[in-house]
């Protein structure tokens, strides 16, 4: 018995407290607003809303407008949208009326009511700075080097004879000089690049003019 | 208050990291601040393990309802 009159007297708390609790709470309310809104229209949208909440018996602590920005996906069809953020002090009885409002309104593409803890403090965060991919942009270089390959096969001749005249004093000399012979090989082609890159230039400017390549 | 940079610089091995909302004494986690969000995504944006982000439970469930949140106010996409 007594635990059934000490259950009840804790449930009646409860109730109590819920009802203190009802009356008024802080909110926050944060809308995403159609992009192609005119400034004057904007500011027409933001009074019916803070009006609409102060015939619901709240009271704005701080309204905020960001600016225009980007949406993660796309919400019908809009890929921009304008935030606005409000916090108020709001009855929770009211709020579902104004959760409907919002939902029917068609300037308002999406929006969101979260309660408050006490204690809270509106504080604008920064926008994250969005940086290029860099990988992307190494791609456009292979397209001149295949060009290049095909003029190298037909100079390859020249440095071909000096690379046998070159392994013939290789035999001559005792085993350290393949280490040479390789460096021999890589400066080769560089000196042949040289000679010819004035017309190379040009032979891959008309290339790059005529044709649109597809890399 | 609103600037808080988390390291993603990895100090403790896996596994043995620490929470860092506690270190950083966040109490709660806001669903405007994508940056401090993005720490805990995934490359495909889901939220990242306990085990390797290092949260502790607290701010796991806390930082779960925000990324949510934040995901249907388009903050935060949902896929990548």
């Amino acid at each position: 018995m007594a635990k059934a009159a000490k259950s009840a007297s804790g449930a009646a708390k409860k109730a109590e407290a819920r009802v203190v609790e009802a009356e008024n709470k802080m909110y926050e309310l944060m809308l995403i607003l159609k992009p192609d809104l005119l400034e004057s229209a904007i500011t027409k949208k933001l009074k019916e809303i803070s009006k609409f909440l102060e015939d619901g018996g709240a009271k704005i602590t701080m309204e905020d407008v960001w600016d225009k920005r980007k949406l993660a996906y796309n919400i019908k069809q809009y890929s921009e949208g304008i935030y606005v953020v409000y916090n108020f002090e709001g009855l929770t009885s009211a709020m579902r009326e104004l959760d409907e409002h919002l939902r029917i309104d068609n300037d308002v593409i999406r929006h969101l009511l979260t309660t408050l803890k006490e204690g809270y403090q509106y504080s604008k965060f920064d926008d994250e700075v969005e940086e290029e991919e860099k990988p992307r942009k190494s791609t456009p270089k292979p397209a001149p080097k295949r060009v290049e390959k095909k003029e190298e096969v037909v100079k390859k001749p020249e440095p071909v004879i000096e690379e046998e005249e070159v392994e013939e004093t290789v035999e001559e000399v005792t085993e350290e000089p393949t280490e040479e012979v390789a460096e021999e090989k890589v400066e080769e082609p560089k000196e042949v690049i040289k000679v010819d890159k004035s017309d190379l230039d040009d032979k891959l400017n008309k290339l790059l003019e005529g044709d649109d390549l597809n890399i | 208050m609103a600037k808080q940079i988390f390291s993603t610089k990895q100090k403790h091995p896996l596994g043995k990291r620490r929470c860092a909302f506690c270190t950083s004494q966040i109490e709660e986690i806001d669903y405007k601040d994508v940056k401090t969000l993005k720490h805990f995504l995934n490359g495909f944006q889901k939220i990242k393990n306990r085990y390797y982000s290092g949260v502790c439970l607290q701010h796991q469930k806390q930082l779960a309802r925000s990324v949510k949140r934040a995901r249907h106010m388009a903050l935060v996409p949902f896929t990548n």
